[in-house]
């Protein structure tokens, strides 16, 4: 049985990778006394695939995984065993049934929401609106990435606004590719319009096809 | 608390610049977070090295779970911080916190540092400056929180006696209750610090280096130690639970990757064997087994309650466990039913035999590590590891007959009376192994030999033993190096200025804690850290202080020098370790002391029998 989970991602786990949280799954799976499936071969793995991934230090309210489990079993309580076996930080939303055939996560997503919290009290909704829309109105915007390459993150928005206040807090929502080879990354974005690490948190809303 | 939430406003928006930020947040899956109010006494159980080191740490585990099955008590962890993290919490005047409430550690009633290792030391004096608690234990007040440590390590406590409240020497899992029993006691009759210390001095197994003065010879070895404060308590007697405790199954689970990652089972405690280098050897008797059907249990729990898909059975010597074949089967079954790895370390040849090879049926063949010490049977003899090269042979041949295909050896230098005839033994005999994978498996075998420098250790019969001179240590660095050229052996070799510092350290006295401190102030710290130890530091605070390091080192010592720690006593008794040292130097070998008592001293000391003890009939 091929099972997708989707379930939100908060803290203190954001510091987990998207590499580590393959291990997070098994874990609470054997947790849970639910028999995950093991490929075969002479270094079995367990099935577990990761949506899109996640960068590290980010929140989402959406993220997916699919897993494969040995026996067949009711969803809803799949859900009740494993949510208590979950860290802290994570908290499964729905479990749907999907065909073993069905393509990868990774393969059928086409772009993802965010939101981004700005932490500093004083910034001017004035001058954060001004650097949304000077962003938007560049022609391209040349990044660099961990290994050196240069790419254009400018197609990779798909759109851009400034709210002025959620809880007297400014907000910028966002919406980037999140395509196989070509994904955007809201902090890359963040970074183009001037702020730096410390000045944001950044929530996934959600992932779509 | 209004610090507590400026602490964690910080990490919101700074953990991210540093690396690994999951470091330092808890959120581990079996975290015991408790209301800090609803307890009465606050323990933090510090680890003076990274997170990813000290996590797997099975000693904070136990205590962790001890002090918070309390009700008058929790207890929280904090690890070293990584340079980066380090950095950032001086340079914004960030107080260093515990991983559960982020709670200042000066706001705790006690913190117990575990200290595995010498080279350890200068972390300890930085979490304490980062903790804004005095580094020196004689600055503390009320105010401030009792430092205890614990650990192999406090077993030569004196180098770290100025900045350690109270040592606890031996086993914690009983000693810890009493510490909490005193202090909480004292913290409802307001009772001042430094009577608590005093109070805690009257526990069995509780050492106050400052009630104790050390008188010098001329030639700066110790005359003799006395306590000032109390006529009866001349030597401290290290602290044992006859009957080891079951294993410990809700363990923490990680939530970033972590060494040793894995379910750590302790099977046995102590070693019978004897080798006279080996400080664990001497100082954790007496053998203490866990009964099978605890092993069993915990392992079966333990893989419910973590999830964690890998066991390691823990011990000095795996193979020596009374019912290993049993045990071994047990955890195979384990492993089918929960697609489990398993792994043995410490397997010893002499107790190590074709049965327990035909029950390891792990789906994965890891490295067998196999550790002869020594490259000939001679001075084997002397270090009191007699294994015959033919049993390492014939071992070998089996076990790669059997697949597996990685063997790691582990050898040491610097033995006393060693000549370059054992050294060389050290390469026919590991191109002889080399022979025998490669007829066997062919390429796929490859064998990774380890040479380590003896470091003479407390508390062993080679703590008279002098660490062995540069020159000689280089030159056969040297010669091992060029005899290993080209025969497709893999071999490392340890870096000469570390294992002398550790040398220095692990049978140093009281005059080194003003070099310790020295050498942290500047800016010594994470020693064990190739990359951060820097040697020159250490000269310098050396050379400030007017001290020779040889006097430490490689001076030989006569056979009725007072050692900085003879007031600690481990139940071995001085005059067995001497004699053993005599025997080593006419190359007499002892047996298994399972197979005849050999008077350590370990029954007497404690009025206990052995054979009774080990299998947990006390």
């Amino acid at each position: 049985m091929r099972i997708r989970i989707s379930y939100k991602k908060g803290v203190p786990i954001r510091f987990t990778s998207a590499l580590d949280m393959h291990r997070i799954w098994e874990r609470s799976f054997r947790r849970a006394l639910i028999k995950v499936t093991y490929s075969k071969g002479f270094h079995p793995q367990p099935r577990i695939q990761l949506g899109i991934p996640l960068p590290l230090g980010f929140v989402s309210l959406d993220e997916k995984v699919d897993i494969w489990i040995e026996e067949s079993l009711l969803l809803d309580g799949i859900s009740r065993q494993l949510q208590q076996k979950l860290p802290v930080g994570l908290e499964i939303t729905s479990i749907q049934e999907i065909t073993i055939s069905e393509k990868a996560l990774s393969t059928q997503i086409q772009f993802s929401d965010y939101q981004i919290y700005l932490l500093n009290e004083n910034f001017s909704p004035k001058v954060i609106k001004d650097r949304t829309i000077n962003l938007l109105n560049k022609k391209e915007i040349i990044r660099q990435k961990r290994n050196g390459k240069k790419y254009d993150l400018r197609p990779l928005i798909v759109s851009m606004k400034s709210n002025t206040e959620i809880e007297g807090k400014p907000l910028i929502s966002l919406r980037l590719l999140s395509q196989q080879n070509k994904t955007g990354r809201a902090d890359e974005v963040m970074f183009a319009m001037g702020y730096s690490i410390t000045d944001f948190i950044v929530e996934r809303i959600g992932s779509y096809t | 608390m209004q610090e507590i939430q400026e602490i964690k406003d910080f990490l919101d928006r700074n953990l991210i610049t540093v690396q690994k930020p999951g470091r330092y947040v808890g959120g581990e899956f079996n975290q015991i977070i408790k209301n800090w109010d609803s307890v009465d006494v606050h323990t933090a159980l510090a680890f003076p090295d990274i997170y990813d080191i000290g996590f797997p740490n099975l000693g904070i585990a136990l205590l962790y779970k001890i002090i918070n099955d309390r009700r008058d008590s929790l207890a929280e962890r904090v690890y070293a911080p990584w340079l980066d993290m380090d950095k950032l919490l001086s340079d914004n005047n960030v107080p260093l916190f515990s991983l559960e409430s982020k709670t200042p550690l000066r706001y705790f009633d006690l913190i117990g540092f575990s200290i595995p290792y010498e080279t350890l030391y200068t972390n300890v004096l930085n979490m304490l400056n980062l903790s804004h608690i005095p580094i020196w234990s004689q600055d503390r007040n009320n105010a401030d929180p009792i430092v205890i440590a614990g650990g192999h390590a406090s077993f030569n406590p004196e180098p770290m006696h100025a900045f350690i409240d109270a040592f606890v020497i031996g086993d914690g899992e009983e000693i810890i209750e009493e510490i909490l029993d005193v202090i909480n006691n004292c913290k409802t009759k307001q009772i001042e610090r430094q009577e608590v210390i005093n109070l805690l001095s009257s526990l069995e197994g509780i050492y106050v280096p400052s009630h104790y003065t050390v008188k010098y010879h001329q030639n700066k070895t110790i005359n003799n130690i006395s306590n000032h404060f109390s006529t009866d308590k001349k030597a401290i007697t290290k602290r044992i639970v006859k009957v080891l405790p079951t294993p410990s199954a809700n363990l923490l689970v990680p939530n970033i990757k972590v060494v040793h990652d894995r379910i750590s089972i302790e099977i046995m405690r102590g070693c019978s064997r004897g080798c006279r280098f080996c400080q664990a050897g001497m100082i954790m008797r007496p053998v203490r087994e866990t009964r099978l059907q605890d092993i069993t249990t915990s392992m079966r729990s333990a893989v419910e309650l973590t999830g964690i898909g890998e066991v390691s059975l823990l011990s000095l010597s795996t193979s020596d466990y009374s019912q290993i074949k049993e045990l071994i089967s047990n955890v195979a079954l384990l492993s089918e039913e929960y697609n489990l790895n398993f792994s043995l370390p410490s397997l010893r040849i002499e107790s190590f035999n074709s049965d327990v090879i035909n029950e390891i049926k792990g789906k994965r063949k890891g490295n067998f590590t196999i550790a002869p010490e020594a490259g000939t049977d001679k001075l084997r003899s002397i270090i009191n590891k007699p294994i015959p090269e033919q049993a390492i042979f014939d071992t070998v041949q089996e076990i790669c007959n059997k697949g597996w295909n990685n063997i790691k050896l582990y050898f040491m230098i610097g033995f006393p009376q060693e000549t370059m005839l054992d050294i060389e033994g050290i390469v026919n005999l590991c191109k002889e192994i080399n022979y025998i994978g490669k007829k066997t498996n062919k390429g796929r075998f490859k064998l990774n030999v380890s040479i380590n420098t003896l470091i003479p250790k407390a508390h062993t019969p080679f703590q008279w033993v002098n660490f062995d001179d540069y020159d000689q240590i280089i030159k056969k660095y040297d010669f091992l190096r060029t005899e290993f050229r080209k025969t497709g052996i893999k071999t490392s070799f340890p870096d000469y200025k570390a294992s002398f510092l550790e040398s220095l350290l692990s049978r140093g006295d009281r005059q080194l804690s003003q070099v310790i401190y020295d050498a942290w102030k500047n800016s010594a710290k994470f020693d064990a850290w190739h990359e951060c130890f820097n040697f020159e530091v250490w000269e310098d605070a050396l050379k400030s202080n007017s001290i020779d390091p040889y006097f430490y080192t490689g001076r030989p010592r006569n056979d009725d020098e007072v050692f900085p720690w003879d007031h600690i006593n481990t139940g071995v008794n001085k005059e067995f370790l001497l004699l053993e040292y005599k025997r080593s130097k006419k190359s007499k070998t002892i047996l298994d002391c399972r197979e005849s008592c050999l008077n350590c001293g370990i029954q007497t000391n404690y009025q206990l029998i052995c054979s009774k003890v080990r299998s947990g009939r006390v």
